[in-house]
């Protein structure tokens, strides 16, 4: 292995899967990530971390892995050992911005908005700010409930390149936590249509336009389950949308956007 | 950098053998993560994040009035010279805000703001359904007053929303508005609801007689619609629960006095109508010659035994109710209590429509003739 590949120059490029003798792919840590980003797109966080960690077992010095860890702990609302750990990455990689946003919005989901606020400005500070920092920036923001927030999240997409169809979803799931639905609305879509085989993208389009009672959310979430069947929050969605009462179908219409 | 561990500008592990670094993240156990959830709710909740709120709203006021982006931009204004524009501006936000507040929440929802309120709203409607639910209560008053205060937070939270008032105001003088505006709020929704009252013509009245028929027993609450004296229909009907000034019997030289002085308001029966002759024996009443049901038409404590011929004249009304000592000298208490009983058209206010408490009870009231 080449030292140079884990050097980072901007595009996301997918790393080549070595392949053995019979054509089985090798248990690299490349393989690993590649594993943990599709559990991820899948929305299975705890098997995305288990192989996050394998894939640091095979090199510990794969910065993905590491970012991957911390990721999936905020995803898993473990924010306190999200923090710790990003600590921990920190120390392998000084001022890594991405480690940086991380840590801040595991400050956001926490509450410590001025912590969360110092991180992400630490993060923009640094060289090459990526989806993921200007996405943190834009949840410290939206926390805040700063009109600016939506400039970062098109930062965001742009500063995508070539993972703007990761960065769309994770845009729009900013956006959606933040309650900001219509806006979401737009990044989900197009996240979906560009990541079809995604359960997690398809869950959180259907929560969105749950969200704003969009008639189209049955056959959104029913996707989402056709992907990954019992899934428990695409099961919970639907039936919570299945059985809204009147106050929640009155608040989905004031959700909506209006035009003009 | 071949042959190094670590990039030697910032420190970056660039190879590392497998199992040198610990690479497992420590995990939170399940039962911690409920409390954490908590934790956090409680913080974004606490007194000390609202008043953190505050603080940096007026900090950033601060920030704007000293950075001279107070005004709206495009705006042209001379230091010290009152731009009428923006205080007329102000005004109309603040009254279109106030009038769409009419509806609690209308004003945020077409502003797309209504995520802010709804809590408000919910709590509002919540209030106003106990107030309605227990009218005539003082439960049913004390929500119908919170009812108030909420629709006032509601219409005020509407106004300093708008954005004349973000820019221009304080924290500190917005929350003064807003206080301002749920005092004077809460005194037009009183006046508005008493004049909505008197204009639907509703009132509540305690039964002072115990009708089997009608399911009505002494002390029931019962909601009564007013009659006016002026209807040219007859809206008064023999059987009818009617709400009247109830009045103390004075027998001063043995004579019957009937107007004594005004004690209170108590729902009593209908028993006769102007022109009706009326009989009491210990049957009970006959009216015109003809007996009435003593379980529709029961004869109060205080006339049983009693024997009496009356014939009502224009304007009189016969009504039977439980007296409590509401009479004075003892001698002709028997003729008193008789006579008592007549009253004149002025002196029946409302007429029973339901019975409206204890709540097991609650219906509309059937009329028996």
């Amino acid at each position: 292995m080449s030292r140079f590949e884990n050097l980072e120059f901007g595009d996301a490029k997918p790393r080549p899967i070595r392949t053995g003798a019979d054509g089985t792919p090798v248990r690299s840590a490349g393989y690993f990530l590649e594993q943990a980003e599709k559990l991820y797109l899948a929305g299975d966080f705890e098997l995305a971390l288990r192989n996050y960690s394998r894939a640091l077992e095979q090199n510990a010095a794969e910065y993905e892995g590491w970012f991957g860890q911390v990721r999936m702990l905020i995803e898993l609302g473990e924010y306190e050992e999200a923090l710790l750990w990003a600590d921990k990455a920190l120390e392998l990689f000084p001022e890594h911005p991405d480690l940086l946003a991380s840590k801040s919005v595991a400050s956001t989901r926490t509450g410590d908005l001025e912590e969360a606020m110092a991180y992400t400005d630490n993060a923009l500070s640094q060289r090459g700010a990526t989806p993921y920092v200007w996405l943190a920036r834009a949840e410290a923001l939206l926390k805040r409930g700063s009109a600016t927030a939506t400039h970062c999240v098109s930062n965001a997409v742009a500063a995508a390149g070539n993972a703007a169809p990761r960065a769309e979803l994770e845009a729009g799931r900013t956006l959606l936590r933040a309650g900001h639905c219509a806006p979401a609305l737009g990044y989900l879509r197009k996240a979906v249509g560009f990541l079809p085989g995604s359960a997690l993208a398809w869950l959180e389009l259907g929560r969105c336009q749950a969200a704003l009672g969009f008639p189209e959310t049955a056959m959104t979430l029913s996707q989402c389950l056709t992907l990954r069947p019992n899934w428990r929050p695409a099961q919970v969605a639907l039936d919570r949308f299945q059985r809204r009462g009147l106050i929640s179908r009155v608040q989905s219409f004031l959700r909506r956007p209006r035009r003009g | 950098m071949p042959g190094q561990a670590a990039c030697f500008r910032c420190g970056s592990l660039l190879e590392a053998k497998a199992g040198a670094v610990e690479v497992h993240p420590p995990r939170a156990p399940g039962w911690k993560k409920p409390f954490r959830w908590a934790a956090r709710r409680m913080r974004h909740l606490s007194a000390a994040r609202a008043a953190e709120r505050l603080a940096q709203r007026a900090a950033d006021r601060t920030a704007a009035v000293t950075f001279g982006r107070a005004h709206l931009p495009g705006l042209p204004r001379a230091a010290g010279v009152p731009y009428w524009g923006e205080l007329w501006r102000a005004l109309r936000d603040a009254a279109v805000a106030l009038a769409l507040s009419i509806v609690p929440g209308l004003a945020h929802a077409v502003r797309h703001q209504f995520g802010a309120i709804y809590l408000y709203v919910i709590s509002w409607f919540v209030s106003l359904a106990l107030g309605i639910l227990f009218f005539g209560r003082s439960l049913g008053s004390a929500s119908m007053a919170s009812a108030f205060v909420l629709h006032a937070w509601i219409a005020m939270d509407a106004v300093v929303l708008t954005k004349q008032f973000k820019e221009k105001m304080t924290a500190l003088a917005r929350m003064g508005w807003r206080l301002f505006g749920i005092a004077f709020g809460v005194f037009l929704l009183y006046e508005a609801t008493a004049y909505i009252q008197g204009a639907i013509g509703l009132t509540v009245g305690d039964a002072g007689i115990a009708v089997p028929a009608l399911r009505v027993e002494l002390g029931d609450t019962l909601l009564c619609r007013f009659v006016p004296e002026d209807a040219e229909t007859p809206q008064l009907k023999r059987g009818d629960l009617v709400l009247i000034h109830a009045h103390a019997l004075l027998s001063g030289d043995g004579r019957t006095q009937f107007r004594g002085g005004y004690v209170g308001e108590t729902v009593g029966q209908l028993v006769a109508l102007p022109g009706d002759q009326l009989a009491l024996t210990k049957d009970g009443f006959a009216v015109n010659g003809r007996a009435l049901d003593s379980r529709r038409f029961p004869v109060p404590a205080s006339l049983r035994g009693q024997t009496a011929y009356l014939r009502l004249g224009n304007g009189e009304y016969f009504v039977t109710m439980e007296w409590a000592g509401h009479y004075e000298g003892a001698a002709a208490a028997a003729q008193v209590t008789v006579r008592g009983c007549v009253y004149e058209r002025q002196d029946v206010l409302a007429r029973g429509w339901m019975r409206w408490y204890p709540l097991r009870r609650r219906g509309l009231l059937e009329e028996l003739e």
